[in-house]
């Protein structure tokens, strides 16, 4: 309990809370604002946070992210152009409704449900995570090391067309952590002579330039392809019409329970995240939809299930993070990039090692919830009107702060080459169908995994029979041998989801 | 591809196996490259009772090379049917574009400092994207030097 009240403390200080807020307003700017996604948004995100505190830094991320979310819907109801594609199922009955003259209420409807489904699945992550990270104490390394092959695999099978494709792109992750000091022997390994890759990529470097640095390369693209073919940009509807009553609300709190509960187990699931999570959820309420539902042409419902859902995917998304170590989603596995900044390894040991910090965390992102629906309320038509900044302000600006962010990690310029570097290779890796996001988590879980396969073959004397004293690991590498059999096949199946070039992941 | 190519599902196969062909040679040469050439001159054998420092990269570089085998394999297969979103892609020449503003950024900040390349940047990347204004090309790159300028000075 004492730790407990300290780990409040903590996050009810001032810093703390101005984090969170910072963070709140960041994250609908970006959501907001078409072209910038928010692992991207993120990944710049990070270096602002060197100089706070671990639950500061850790609040301010959680604040951007779930303000995005939500924020994703503003654009979608607006325009027609989702900020995030997380959002893009909210257009479905969104738009229809702003341009019925119920924008306000479609709103106000995302962003309750938006508040419900995120506060649900934080207490969901609240309840879950400290058991499962007890469980997860008492597996080994040969357990680990399967758990981890299983979830790339299965990241890899829903991140993009192809299966291969994303399990090169994992496996290249991995490789490319491989990069710096050997840990048994210390020995430079794979540096090319350079004292700066001897501490590995620089981990900010790497994930501004693969998700900030790329999807703006992408933006820019896409925006000159669109400039020279139309010439035209969505209108924006303005915000008007009537309020949200009582007997409105009564009608959507089933939709939103469930789609929070779908979101919840869409997050939970490495690799599903919020793409996959609102569109199954709409799909759901619109199977169960009553007489007089008009999905598609403008229904409160559908709102409500996908917003609610998108929502809840994130905290949910932390329980395998907090629990084993392993980021399901790509804005996890930013989070695992600031715990490091900060000396902190996410994993089971987190609840053992570093107690106050997780209540401190715990407590801000149920502050963050709160400060969400209030920052939301308020601003509600401020952000709808920052949606119309021109593609043109915004790429050059991300992309300087690319370049600023990842020179601020180490304070060297060779950060700023490495982003760039990387950054063009994300185009090509995204161009021609490898995924950048199952990249970017073989990436961050390169460390464990090698560790974890070299206490495997260390413990087990180099005999791959012992394998069979280990039920669980069998059981998890059989369940990604079975989901290499099911998806290797091309599939519509997973781009459906999306809708677009965005992995669902993201 | 023409749109008589495109209707006709036959004539997309000459142009789908040179593409998936030189996408095998580029990621199976750099797997082979890096398990014969790179991995053993940049890694150093261990007399620990451990594992070699370049077993985890050449396990990785091997698997790569292999899936990439059976990346090609399959799609030949499924006659590009995973692959077609391929004629679907934008012209790659505004990318180029963009990058070689992020390059020639880079080179600037090499020579005289991140605060000048930033600002090129902006400048370069605003003129790719169309902008013409010249209030605009001087208050985006403006307002983004005076930042980096007071982020400096503030010793972050």
């Amino acid at each position: 309990m004492d730790v407990f009240l300290l780990g409040a403390q903590d996050a009810f200080s001032l810093t703390a809370i101005g984090a969170v807020i910072c963070g709140i307003v960041l994250g609908y700017l970006v959501g907001v604002l078409p072209g910038l996604s928010r692992p991207a948004a993120l990944a710049i995100a990070v270096p602002i946070t060197y100089y706070l505190s671990p639950v500061s830094a850790i609040a301010f991320l959680v604040g951007v992210t779930k303000a995005s979310t939500a924020g994703g819907a503003t654009g979608a109801i607006m325009l027609n152009t989702p900020g995030e594609p997380s959002s893009a199922a909210t257009c479905f009955d969104g738009y229809p409704l702003a341009r019925a003259g119920h924008a306000t209420k479609a709103l106000k409807v995302a962003l309750y449900a938006s508040v419900f489904g995120d506060i649900v699945a934080t207490l969901v992550l609240i309840a879950l995570a400290k058991p499962l990270a007890t469980f997860a104490l008492k597996m080994g390394p040969m357990e680990m090391t399967s758990v981890m092959i299983f979830a790339l695999t299965f990241i890899a099978a829903l991140s993009g067309k192809s299966l291969l494709k994303g399990l090169i792109a994992g496996i290249f992750g991995i490789f490319l952590s491989t990069v710096g000091l050997d840990p048994e022997s210390a020995t430079p390994r794979l540096t090319f002579g350079m004292i700066e890759l001897w501490d590995g990529v620089p981990l900010v470097a790497a994930t501004v330039g693969m998700l900030a640095f790329t999807e703006m390369l992408v933006q820019g693209e896409s925006y000159l392809t669109r400039l020279k073919t139309t010439g035209k940009m969505p209108e924006l509807v303005k915000p008007r019409g009537s309020d949200l009553s009582w007997r409105e609300i009564a009608r959507i709190i089933p939709t939103t329970i469930r789609s929070t509960g779908i979101g919840v187990a869409a997050g939970v699931i490495p690799g599903l995240g919020p793409t996959i999570g609102a569109f199954l959820s709409y799909a759901v309420a619109k199977k169960s939809a009553k007489p007089g539902d008009r999905f598609g042409k403008g229904e409160i419902k559908g709102v409500a299930a996908t917003e609610a859902a998108d929502n809840a995917v994130l905290p949910a998304s932390l329980i395998p993070l907090f629990a084993i170590g392993l980021p399901g989603s790509v804005s996890a596995a930013i989070l695992v990039s600031a715990f490091m900044i900060h000396g902190v390894i996410p994993g089971p040991l987190i609840f053992e090692q570093h107690p106050r910090l997780m209540y401190g965390i715990y407590v801000s992102m149920i502050i963050a919830s709160i400060c969400m629906l209030l920052v939301g309320r308020v601003g509600l038509h401020v952000f709808a009107k920052i949606g119309n900044v021109p593609l043109t302000i915004i790429i050059p600006v991300v992309m300087v702060l690319c370049m600023m962010g990842s020179f601020l990690e180490k304070h060297i310029l060779f950060s700023v080459y490495m982003m760039v570097m990387l950054g063009i290779l994300g185009y090509f890796m995204q161009r021609y169908g490898y995924s950048v996001v199952t990249f970017l988590i073989g990436f961050v879980v390169g460390p464990i995994f090698e560790l974890s396969l070299r206490q495997s073959i260390i413990v087990s004397n180099r005999q791959p029979g012992l394998i069979l004293d280990h039920p669980i690991a069998i059981a998890f590498l059989a369940m990604a041998a079975i989901a290499i059999l099911v998806f290797v096949r091309p599939r519509q199946g997973a781009v459906l989801a999306s809708g677009d070039d965005k992995s669902p992941a993201e | 591809m023409n749109k008589k190519q495109l209707i006709d599902g036959r004539t997309s196969r000459p142009s789908f196996f040179p593409a998936a062909f030189a996408e095998l040679m580029i990621v199976g040469g750099a797997s082979l490259a890096a398990i014969f050439i790179i991995i053993p001159a940049q890694t150093s054998p261990s007399d620990e009772i451990g594992l070699a420092p370049s077993f985890v990269p050449t396990v990785c570089a091997a698997a790569v090379g292999f899936l990439a085998v059976a990346q090609f394999i399959g799609a030949s297969i499924a006659h590009g049917t995973d692959n077609g979103d391929g004629e679907q892609r934008a012209p790659i020449r505004y990318a180029l574009m963009l990058m070689g503003a992020a390059c020639a950024a880079v080179l600037v900040t090499w020579l005289i400092g991140l605060l000048v390349g930033c600002t090129l940047l902006a400048l370069l990347v605003s003129l790719i994207l169309g902008e013409r204004r010249i209030w605009m090309l001087a208050l985006v790159p403006g307002c983004l030097a005076l930042t980096i300028y007071i982020v400096q000075w503030m010793g972050f």
